[in-house]
């Protein structure tokens, strides 16, 4: 969708798990604290010991907009951009792909779709769910 | 509207020279030009000789000078002048005052120049640079800066059911200001309705072209001493009286989420009036941070002159031109310009222009006390600062 992601040791293995299909969440070993995007140490207790823990790709749109002008030339528009709240309680930034930009609503319940882009990485989007769960 | 001041305010620093060089979307001069421009005129509005100048406030834009921060250093050089106190606050705006002042009265330095531009910003197709960040988990998602305010004044929209039309309302306000104030960049664009600001392009949902700030070019300065020099300036000096900061987090970097971002200034408001020793309800003149018009309700929201919610029809009730809220009455960032990290440096220069009473056009009669505001919801820091007749 974007400019293709930039990771560095701290981020590198969401990456290499998105490539995977996998969609992964920094949790703290010692607190037990979810956050996101992940960072050198647990933001609650600062423990450097955390692990990245699998996300089963549910959660709800808490805010989405519809965007017309893209930042740059090569994005096609108009696309949805949106916050997640995953079930495991993180937040993420995220493209709603799939459906009418309009149908993409807050409070809507979305799940983990896939997407390949520039330079081979594969990005998490997501897609409008019946589930309810 | 009087104020009695509680106990003398700590801070002990004055605005005593201001300069805004022609605002315009597209500038073909070099920025350190127009910079340096704006700096000779604000002390010549001063009267103050560059020989007294002490510190800097101003990110050098080159060419030539230094790769290391802080920049304001070849400032002193290009200046011919030896400093004593630096700082690149970033942005300038508020956040630079407050240093100056604290700078000031702690007797660090004397004399201090804010100042800041920029030009030949622009790159065919696309936003400028700054505006789209090049975070991983913000750029990926094809976000950038209006989307980040977007994302929270939608779900601000959806839980209240607030009406568009009224932001569009005071985004046609504010627009129609600059429209008659000279020296804006989009003077002569206006007057506008609301029905005009709704027919412009959509750019992200719920934001229309016309209800975002510019990027646009062109050079802002001023200059702060201590409140002794002031009394002995070409003009009638306006004081810094007080100011309040919060960054909840790095902009563009987290999810902005509209129940973090809120609340926005109701803690940097508590601070400034206590500093300033006033109340918020003795405020003339609202020079608030407009990247987009939503947020200027929000802001009435947080810094608690409505309750959440009612900002957009309290700023529609009350009106935004000089005779109601006077609000942002050079046309604010909408119509009046934009100058990056220096476009809140605007908010201070208009403050001090309505606070001496020779606004030019938009003159809130008789006003004694303005608050001047940096950023806000999408880039989830703020800040402000209360400015008063010295």
């Amino acid at each position: 969708m974007g400019v293709e992601p930039n990771p560095n040791w701290v981020t590198k293995a969401f990456w290499e798990a998105a490539g995977q299909r996998s969609l992964i969440y920094p949790c703290c070993d010692r607190c037990d604290n979810r956050f996101f995007p992940p960072r050198p140490a647990c933001p609650k207790c600062l423990s450097l010991q955390w692990s990245w823990k699998d996300s089963a790709g549910k959660g709800t749109i808490y805010s989405a907009v519809t965007v017309h002008k893209a930042p740059i030339p090569d994005m096609a528009t108009p696309y949805v951009l949106a916050i997640v709240t995953l079930d495991e309680g993180v937040h993420m930034l995220a493209n709603i792909v799939g459906c009418r930009p309009a149908a993409a609503q807050i409070g809507q319940r979305v799940a983990v779709n896939w997407d390949t882009c520039a330079r081979g990485y594969t990005v998490p989007n997501f897609e409008l769910s019946a589930d309810l769960s | 509207m009087s104020h009695i001041v509680k106990s003398p305010p700590p801070l002990a620093a004055a605005v005593v020279g201001i300069h805004t060089t022609q605002q315009g979307m597209s500038i073909d001069r070099p920025a350190v030009h127009l910079v340096l421009d704006a700096i000779a005129a604000a002390l010549a509005d001063a009267g103050i000789d560059k020989s007294e100048v002490d510190g800097i406030s101003a990110r050098w834009p080159g060419p030539t000078g230094t790769v290391m921060l802080p920049g304001s250093i070849d400032w002193g050089a290009q200046l011919g002048i030896p400093l004593r106190w630096v700082d690149d606050s970033y942005p300038a705006g508020v956040p630079a005052l407050m240093a100056a002042a604290a700078a000031i009265t702690s007797g660090l330095c004397n004399t201090v120049v804010v100042a800041g531009g920029q030009s030949r910003t622009r790159i065919p197709g696309a936003v400028l640079e700054y505006t789209r960040p090049d975070n991983e988990f913000t750029a990926v998602f094809g976000s950038y800066t209006p989307a980040q305010f977007a994302l929270v004044a939608q779900r601000y929209f959806h839980v209240f059911g607030a009406d568009p039309a009224k932001m569009a309302g005071i985004a046609a306000a504010i627009r129609s200001m600059g429209s008659i104030r000279p020296g804006a960049a989009l003077f002569g664009r206006g007057p506008y309705a609301a029905e005009d600001i709704m027919a412009s392009p959509m750019i992200v949902e719920p934001f229309h072209l016309l209800e975002l700030c510019l990027a646009s070019e062109g050079a802002v300065a001023y200059v702060v001493t201590s409140l002794d020099r002031a009394k002995d300036c070409a003009r009638r000096p306006v004081r810094v009286l007080g100011g309040g900061m919060e960054y909840k987090r790095q902009q563009y970097v987290d999810p902005p989420l509209y129940d973090e971002a809120k609340n926005l200034g109701a803690d940097a408001i508590a601070r400034a009036t206590a500093m300033a020793g006033v109340s918020i309800g003795d405020i003339d003149t609202f020079q608030l941070y407009d990247a987009n018009a939503w947020e200027v309700a929000r802001q009435f929201e947080a810094l608690g002159y409505c309750a959440e919610g009612e900002g957009l029809d309290f700023v529609m009730e009350r009106g935004a031109g000089p005779e109601g809220l006077a609000i942002n009455t050079d046309g604010g960032l909408l119509s009046f310009g934009h100058l990056g990290s220096s476009g809140p440096t605007l908010k201070i220069v208009e403050a001090v222009r309505q606070l001496r009473g020779d606004a030019p056009t938009s003159q809130r009669e008789g006003a004694e006390l303005a608050l001047a505001t940096g950023a806000g919801g999408g880039a989830l820091y703020y800040n402000l600062a209360i400015l008063g007749r010295a």
